[in-house]
């Protein structure tokens, strides 16, 4: 019976001592700033305690003289007892390292002239570094700002002599109508047209899209996608706006869903307004529904469309290859006259998009800023030892006063990161493909069920 | 118990200062010292400095707190008096080592016999 008593109370014992040990530390957090008050506080409870002693001594018969040097003896040093009070009361780490970056401070603007060469030297390279590292995000690694951009991708037919086409409106379909590994499949053309009602007109970037693409690329921000019934010669009297044209030409009118603007002569109703980040393909400022009539998905060979889409959960780029392929080789059976010898090849956006020899030469720019930061650092190095050199005084008489080797260390990690935080990089903002992550369209999967109506 | 030398003696120290507050109720830090003095039959020769910071460390964790006051010579003094915290944990630390002593105790009278 008393060893279970014994265990349980030394469990509730234990965690007791640690609440306490908590509030012990919460306190002296709380406390910091209020040190002022806590010194004054010591040094007359100290005081006082020593009165008292000097008093008791006179009392028991000694000479005022012995009965103080008693008392001061019998307290171990008033110092000493300051200095461990206070090493209590707050949090000694803290205070040190605050002290450490005001004296840091007071010490670099003592020489404004290096100071200055570092931090300039620093931002420079820095911003080197920054812009081609933005530039090389923009260009190679996230050239899209396009959800899930990892499931997109480009499928393109293969000709006989082995270079890459277009496809036609009714490959397309069938592509749609036979293939597994896509969750989308849409269709896109590029051709530019002109926008003008009242004398003023302009020349767009329009990409020409099936109904799917929005599903794919993520919903606009104002208004919806294009319906399926919109990409077919009677209702495909619509339009959807890039954000930069909207604000440019129609003043970010909110009201702008469902009014109407001319296109190449005939009016054309807004159904919706990108976000702002989506510019797939580059430079698009208007998106119009491909009208799929009976004549063009009658004609085989007449290969105009890219192809973009969505991979399943399941498939991954080889599975769609090797299902595309599979499909290509039914349809040249079936097709020989527009079709022989042709095949399908899935490749991945950036592969599609991204013109060959960028990746190379970007990684050559970035190897190269990092030289130049490299250069800078040398530099910096060299103005830093003559910083050193000019303080060799000031480090004896601290190290006499009694500063350990670890804080002047300590001292002097402070003072270069504060160099190093204070020289700002600056940087070109190019396309800003970083914000594409935070748009909320979600994985291209889920996007489906809002094209319509939404 | 990987405790070290110092944190025993600390930790000693703070249960005498915490009994010597329950027995003499309310007290400033010289009477405190002084009784653990007599009381230790004069043995222990206290550095009264290493007083003030385990009282301040007492008072952070909740078993005592402080307020000034005025000594038996009108002489302004702080004063430190238990919590009920601090009673409790008394009673229980004062526990500990009545069962600690005694386990000792019988051991060594046990090895002692052979």
């Amino acid at each position: 019976m008393g060893r279970d008593h014994g265990d349980s109370r030394a469990v509730h014992g234990r965690e007791s001592e640690r609440v306490r040990t908590l509030r012990a530390w919460i306190v002296r957090l709380v406390g910091l700033p209020r040190r002022g008050s806590r010194e004054r506080d010591i040094a007359a409870e100290l005081e006082s305690h020593l009165d008292m002693h000097v008093e008791h001594n006179i009392r028991a018969g000694m000479s005022p003289v012995d009965a103080r040097r008693q008392a001061l003896i019998a307290l171990g040093g008033v110092e000493q007892t300051k200095e461990q009070y206070r090493d209590r009361l707050g949090i000694p780490l803290v205070e040190t390292i605050s002290r450490d970056i005001l004296d840091a401070g007071r010490r670099l603007r003592r020489s404004p002239g290096a100071v200055l060469a570092i931090l300039l030297t620093l931002a420079a390279a820095l911003g080197v570094n920054g812009t081609m590292f933005a530039l090389g995000d923009a260009l190679v690694l996230r050239p899209f700002s396009l959800p899930q951009v990892d499931e997109l991708v480009a499928v393109n037919e293969t000709r006989p002599d082995g270079g890459l086409s277009w496809t036609s409106a009714a490959a397309f379909r069938d592509w749609k109508q036979q293939a597994t590994s896509f969750e989308a499949l849409a269709a896109l053309m590029i051709e530019d047209v002109e926008i003008g009602e009242d004398g003023d007109p302009e020349r767009l970037r329009a990409t020409w899209v099936s109904h799917e693409f929005f599903s794919i690329v993520g919903r606009p921000a104002l208004g919806r996608g294009f319906l399926e019934d919109e990409t077919s010669v009677t209702l495909d009297r619509r339009i959807i706006l890039a954000d930069g044209l909207w604000r440019r030409r129609f003043g970010a009118d909110p009201t702008i869903v469902g009014r109407s603007v001319v296109i190449d002569g005939i009016p054309h109703e807004v159904v919706g307004v990108a976000p702002p980040d989506l510019d797939f393909p580059y430079g698009t400022e208007v998106w119009l529904p491909i009208a799929f009539n009976a004549t063009a998905l009658a004609t085989r060979d007449a290969r105009v469309l890219l192809s973009v889409g969505c991979l399943t959960r399941d498939a991954t780029l080889e599975s769609a290859r090797a299902e595309m392929s599979v499909i290509a080789t039914r349809m040249a059976r079936e097709f020989p006259d527009s079709h022989a010898g042709r095949g399908a090849l899935v490749r991945t956006l950036g592969d599609a998009f991204v013109e060959e020899g960028t990746a190379p030469l970007s990684a050559l720019l970035q190897a190269s800023a990092l030289l130049v930061l490299l250069v800078a650092c040398a530099n910096i190095t060299n103005l830093v030892m003559a910083l050193a050199g000019a303080r060799r005084r000031e480090v004896a008489v601290r190290s006499a006063l009694g500063a350990t080797r670890s804080g002047l260390l300590r001292g002097l990690w402070i003072e270069h990161g504060l160099l190093a935080l204070l020289a700002p990089g600056a940087r070109w903002r190019g396309r800003d493909a970083a914000t594409g992550e935070s748009r909320d369209a979600g994985s291209c999967r889920t996007v489906r069920g809002w094209v319509a109506g939404n | 118990m990987s405790r070290k030398p110092t944190d025993v003696w600390q930790g000693t120290l703070a249960l005498m200062v915490l009994k010597t507050l329950e027995t003499m109720g309310p007290q400033h830090g010289f009477g405190i010292a002084r009784r653990i003095e007599q009381t230790s039959g004069d043995r222990l020769s206290l550095n009264y400095g290493t007083l003030y910071p385990a009282l301040l460390k007492l008072e952070q964790e909740g078993y005592i707190t402080s307020e000034w006051g005025l000594s038996e010579n009108n002489r302004k003094a702080k004063f430190y008096r238990l919590t009920r915290a601090g009673r409790k944990q008394v009673a229980k630390e004062a526990q500990a080592w009545d069962e600690t002593t005694a386990i000792l105790a019988r051991f060594m009278a046990a090895n002692r016999s052979e």
